[in-house]
């Protein structure tokens, strides 16, 4: 039988279909006067008082030369990093006011991760990966592994479900992170250079990938170098020296 | 220690200097070696640390064996003076004092010696008659004053010195230790009753001897007395001991001792005598016992120390795969830019000499302390041996040699870059772009070339080979090695986990088989070594299988529903952290449940000794009474009346050639005591039995074959006999073999007891008795022993209740099983930093999976948690196998070794030490794991742009 790799039939749920009959309820991520400053020898002042708004069902690609602070943006709004001023609202919630055990808990509850290096737990088979937020919000176990498995035939990977990441491609590994973050329906899905370590190919199906899943109404903020990746998102946000170089009105319909 | 020295400061001095080689002609890897060690100096300090476990364990074991070894020469050679050789007749018995005139003006042996003397040596009862106090058991030594000047001027308290010649008829000296038990004083009047002898005297004390010089001679008890007034002791003329100074010896100098035996032999010969003359070579049996004695301390020290080494080792590998991996990125970048694998080796191998010269020099320094501590604890104890009386009065001698010191350096250096130079092999394979991004290592393939294949197939075949020939030894490394043979050769075609499962179970069985078919005994290599072997591996392969089967806790979680979910997202990644390295968790706790086996031991082992069989030991009797003395003992009718039952026992004491044990040694000159058996048909079973030859079925048939069989006799506890061991001495026509039928359980009686009729084949004079009261219900035996020495202290007698002789036996066991736990619970809390390294290992390997933890949602509390959790996993597989095989050994070993021994265990100990255990893996454990907990997510995962 042959393997699935492209040919995807995608059933993913996602909290909320893109509404877009009314205006700012629709704004799931809020930031204003977004500051970051890394302190060391020296200060770097990452995050120059960003303002950027993403709708909800939106897909986003944030770009920009190396250093210009897309990664640093991504890690701030996702709440993976705390900024030095202004104000982030993901869902209406302000990150600025939680603490990191509220902020943890959000992450959790709202948010999924599709980072470059896929950084998928070395020890644990696919199935087992994917689980984890599921877990950690409460399920059960065989309800947990239930859905992932579920996830893992819809990305077309339930054969390698039992599989450590070192016995996946790199392509598997990245589909295996894209099962992980959407398989608890987050409301945001962060994705950093989820292609920066895939070959063109295999870029072009998470690509696809992730389209799809923004045209069934998930949130997609993505980081990427990849021109080709950026052009695919409805918004393009253009990043240099920590500030929003130039961030087109949003506009949801997928090209 | 001295002949080792050569071999490791050559070794030391080759690595050393090789490596001082490689950093001459690549003063690159040095200049980094150099930077990286000295880079975080509190790094620096607690790698140190840490290093230094094995030298400071290897330093103290060494210290404390050769300060009590050097304390127990100390005493050895005070005891003799200047005294090499002796001339005795056969038996003891008295001979002219002639032959010390012969010896003495030979012309041919005056090359040779150059002091002799004539003297007495008999066992009495000495009783002070103005202070009403009396004692046995002491050793009345005959000295000519006239030939006293090479053997020392006695020192006496009130600042006089003495040769003997001030003193007058009757005057005599007493030792410090007898002075201070008789509370004697100048001018007192003095009973002396020798039951060898068969005499009683009055005499007069002259003053007391301190423990110098000739002063501490013989015994700690002793009287020193002018050869015509120890003639009046003896009631005849003649002298039963003639002592030689060897010309030029001294009290470390073996070689004149052994040069003038010859010559004196010789000399011997040429002298006519009634009774045949024998020349003992007292200093060099001396030596011998010292010898025997120190290889023993020594061996049991070092044996316990190199657990703490074990643990250590395993501490070193951890500290340098943490150290390797926290610098991946920058090790690769390096062997992108040229820098061969050998290369990162070296580099790795030039930093840890740099530490391990430090650790060693820091660790040494520490175990000399340590050290020092043992030595004075374990002299403690030996001065509480009921056997013990020659080392009483004795102070330790510390002994720090610059030799030992030098070999515990180099030993600790030398370990310490062994184990970093193979772990550092280990490290320097890596994927090199994986590495400098710090991606984790790619899975490689399982390795199949014929050349692997082959050697597996060769060592197999030598795993099998081992298994034909019936020693333990050999079919359990053989076992061993067949095993691990089949599952390396497994490797690729079994899952992992299922290997790992297999080859724990197979090894774990393999150990069982060949513990359980090992005949007992208390043979150290054939019994004992073979047993800890099977320990060792049945650790290994139980920690092996159990951590290969973690992930079952996982999938039971999953099974318990939703109200789960959380902890089993918590235990996930420990489980299977775990799980995914059988072998190196197998290891770490295998190393661990070997010092908890040993910690369990000595519970059992306290249990037992603690379990204090007042009734069976003593068999009934409450108070045992001493005389040396000439007369038989009547006990005042008053006295008699609270006595229920009570049994006489004649005293025989042997002088001469005797061979007997392995710790006892052999002695051409010993001194013994024996306790003649008395024909009385109601006392089936005096004494209590605590092991006996095979062939008997019950205690009463030993007894019944001791009074029957001539030549069969009962060992006491402390000669270290088994049943069915000979001792071999001289008898009254030749040379005999006397055999073991059983091991006395007490010290009640603390010598051989034998027959009337194999007494008769034995060469032996009397020496008193020994008395044994059962008294009547409610009356304090320890104040009817004062009554009977308050009433009989003429007769030099010495009452003790029994109950306080076993209290000493049993305090002085006790006390030597504690003294090794000292060691034993250094070796734990090695173990326990052992496995805080494992965690401070896992927070830094694991960065990156901590903040993807944390980025998906584990709170900090779950990966603190999660951490902590690993570590007591990894204690608790270690803690259950070696609590478990502890306690199963222990029944072995009180079966095998001393059975009627109550097996049991001290919780309160065992306790201490699993609190100590799981209070320091918390204590260390849990601020490490906190702390890695609050690394932001984004600093885990170095998502930075």
């Amino acid at each position: 039988m042959a393997r699935p790799t492209r040919q995807f039939i995608l059933r993913v749920e996602v909290p909320m279909k893109p509404d877009r009959s009314n205006g700012s309820s629709q704004l799931i991520v809020q930031a204003s006067r977004l500051r970051k400053v890394y302190r060391g020898a020296s200060e770097v002042e990452a995050l120059r008082g960003v303002d950027l708004e993403v709708e909800r069902g939106e897909m986003v690609a944030v770009v920009g030369p190396s250093g210009s602070g897309k990664t640093t943006l991504l890690n701030c709004l996702s709440g993976l990093d705390r900024f030095d001023g202004g104000k982030v609202l993901v869902d209406g919630a302000d990150l600025a006011s939680m603490s990191d055990r509220e902020r943890t808990a959000y992450r959790c509850r709202s948010m999924g991760f599709v980072f470059q290096a896929f950084n998928l737990l070395p020890v644990l088979t696919a199935a087992e990966n994917v689980e984890i937020p599921l877990l950690l919000q409460g399920n059960g176990g065989r309800q947990a592994r239930q859905r992932a498995l579920e996830m893992l035939e819809t990305l077309g990977l339930a054969h390698r479900a039992r599989h450590r990441p070192d016995q996946l491609s790199g392509g598997e590994q990245q589909r295996v992170a894209v099962a992980r973050a959407l398989v608890h329906r987050p409301a945001v899905v962060w994705a950093d250079e989820p292609t920066g370590n895939l070959d063109t190919e295999v870029t072009q199906v998470i690509v696809e990938l992730l389209l799809r899943m923004n045209k069934e109404g998930q949130t997609i903020v993505l980081v990427t170098h990849n021109p080709q990746v950026a052009e695919r998102a409805a918004r393009t946000v253009r990043m240099r020296d920590g500030r929003i170089e130039a961030a087109p009105a949003s506009a949801p319909a997928m090209r | 220690m001295d002949q080792v020295l050569p071999v490791l400061g050559g070794l030391f001095i080759l690595v050393y200097a090789t490596l001082g080689i490689v950093a001459w002609r690549r003063p690159l890897l040095l200049r980094f070696a150099a930077r990286e060690s000295t880079r975080r100096p509190g790094q620096f300090a607690l790698l140190v640390v840490g290093l230094m476990v094995g030298s400071t364990s290897i330093t103290a074991s060494l210290v404390a064996a050769e300060s009590f070894t050097r304390s127990t020469a100390n005493v050895l050679n005070q005891r003799l003076g200047a005294v090499d050789l002796t001339v005795t007749a056969s038996g003891g018995r008295s001979f002219s004092q002639e032959v010390a005139q012969r010896l003495a003006s030979d012309p041919a042996l005056s090359p040779y010696v150059d002091g002799v003397q004539a003297g007495i040596e008999v066992p009495a009862s000495v009783t002070d008659l103005d202070q009403r106090l009396g004692k046995p058991g002491v050793l009345v030594v005959g000295f000519d004053p006239a030939s006293q000047k090479r053997f020392g001027a006695y020192a006496l308290a009130d600042g006089r010195r003495t040769y003997g010649t001030e003193l007058a008829s009757g005057d005599v000296l007493l030792s410090s230790a007898l002075a201070t038990a008789l509370d004697a004083k100048p001018g007192d009047r003095l009973r002396i009753s020798s039951g060898t002898a068969g005499s009683t005297i009055d005499l007069r004390v002259y003053g007391t001897a301190v423990a110098r010089g000739p002063g501490t001679y013989g015994s700690y008890f002793a009287v020193f007395v002018p050869l015509a007034t120890a003639q009046r002791v003896t009631g005849d003329t003649g002298v039963n001991v003639v002592r030689i100074a060897a010309r030029g010896g001294n009290a470390t100098d073996l070689e004149a001792a052994r040069r003038a035996v010859s010559p004196l032999r010789a000399a011997v010969a040429r002298i006519p005598s009634g009774s045949p003359l024998a020349v003992n070579e007292v200093r060099v049996d001396a030596a011998q016992q010292l010898e025997i004695g120190t290889n023993y301390v020594l061996g049991t020290t070092l044996a316990v120390s190199m657990l703490s080494v074990l643990a250590a080792i395993a501490l070193i590998v951890n500290l340098v795969l943490a150290l390797a991996e926290e610098r991946r990125p920058r090790l690769a970048v390096m062997r992108a830019l040229g820098l061969t694998r050998t290369g990162l080796v070296q580099l790795a191998v030039l930093e840890g000499a740099i530490y391990s010269v430090a650790a060693a020099a820091a660790g040494i320094a520490m175990g000399a302390l340590v050290g020092l501590f043992l030595a004075s604890q374990l002299w403690a104890y030996a001065l509480i041996d009921p056997t013990a009386q020659p080392f009483l009065g004795f102070a330790l001698q510390p002994s720090v040699r610059p030799v030992t010191l030098a070999v515990a350096f180099a030993t600790g250096a030398l370990v310490t870059l062994g184990t970093v130079a193979g772990a550092a092999y280990r490290t320097s394979r890596m994927a090199i772009a994986a590495a400098i991004r710090d991606l984790p290592e790619p899975a490689s393939a399982p390795p199949q070339s014929w050349w692997r294949a082959g050697l597996l197939v060769v060592l197999g075949a030598i795993g099998l080979a081992m298994l034909v020939p019936p020693d333990p030894r050999a079919r359990l490394v053989g076992g061993v090695v067949l095993i691990v043979t089949v599952v390396a050769l497994a490797r690729g075609r079994v899952p992992d986990r299922t290997r790992a499962t297999l080859a724990g179970v197979l090894l774990t069985a393999w150990a069982a088989v060949v513990a359980a078919s090992t005949p007992s005994g208390s043979d150290l290599g054939r019994f004992m070594l073979p047993l800890f072997g099977a320990v060792l591996i049945t650790g290994a392969g139980l920690g092996i299988a159990a951590a290969a089967n973690l992930r079952l806790l996982d999938f039971v979680l999953g099974l318990l529903g939703t109200r789960f979910g959380r902890l089993q997202a918590t235990l996930r990644p420990p489980l299977a952290y775990l799980s995914r390295r059988p072998v190196r968790t197998g290891l770490t706790t295998s190393a661990f449940a070997l010092v908890l086996v040993l910690v369990t031991l000595v519970a059992v082992f306290v249990a037992a000794g603690q379990a204090r069989n007042y009734d069976r030991d003593s068999a009934g009797f409450d108070v045992q009474v001493v005389t040396g003395g000439s007369g038989p003992i009547q006990l005042p009718p008053e006295i008699a009346r609270e006595v229920r039952a009570q049994l006489t026992i004649p005293m025989r004491v042997y002088q001469g050639p005797y061979n007997g044990s392995a710790f006892g040694g052999a002695a051409s000159s010993a001194t013994r005591i024996f306790y003649v058996l008395p024909d009385e048909p109601q006392l089936a079973a005096p004494l209590y039995l605590s092991s006996r030859d095979k062939r008997f079925a019950s205690d009463a048939e030993v007894w019944q074959a001791v009074r029957n069989e001539p030549g069969l006799v009962i060992a006491d506890w402390g000669s270290g006999l088994a049943p069915g061991e000979e001792i071999t001495l001289m008898g009254v026509s030749g040379q005999l073999h006397l055999r073991v039928a059983a091991g006395s359980g007490s010290t009640i009686l603390s010598g051989v007891v034998a027959s009337p009729a194999t007494m008769a084949l034995i060469d032996t004079r009397p020496a008193g008795s020994t008395i044994l009261l059962k008294t009547r219900s409610g009356l304090d035996p320890r104040a009817l022993a004062h009554e009977i020495e308050r009433a009989l202290y003429g007769q030099g007698v010495q009452a003790t209740s029994t109950h306080d002789i076993l209290d000493q036996d049993y305090d002085s066991g006790i006390g030597y099983i504690v003294e090794y736990d000292t060691l034993l619970h250094l070796g734990l809390l090695v173990g326990v930093l052992a496995l805080a390294m494992v965690l401070i290992r896992a927070t830094v390997e694991r960065r990156r999976t901590i903040g993807i933890l944390r980025a998906l949602g584990y709170q900090p509390r779950n990966v603190v948690a999660g951490l902590v959790t690993e570590t007591l996993i990894t204690a608790t597989i270690g803690a259950v196998t070696g609590v478990t095989a502890g306690l199963f050994i222990g029944y072995f070993l009180i079966e095998g070794l001393a059975p009627g021994h109550l097996y049991g265990v001290d919780l309160a100990r065992l306790g201490v030490a699993l609190a100590i255990v799981y209070g320091t893996v918390l204590a260390v454990t849990g601020p490490l794991a906190s702390r890695a907990a609050r690394m932001a997510p984004t600093e885990a995962i170095r998502m930075t742009g």
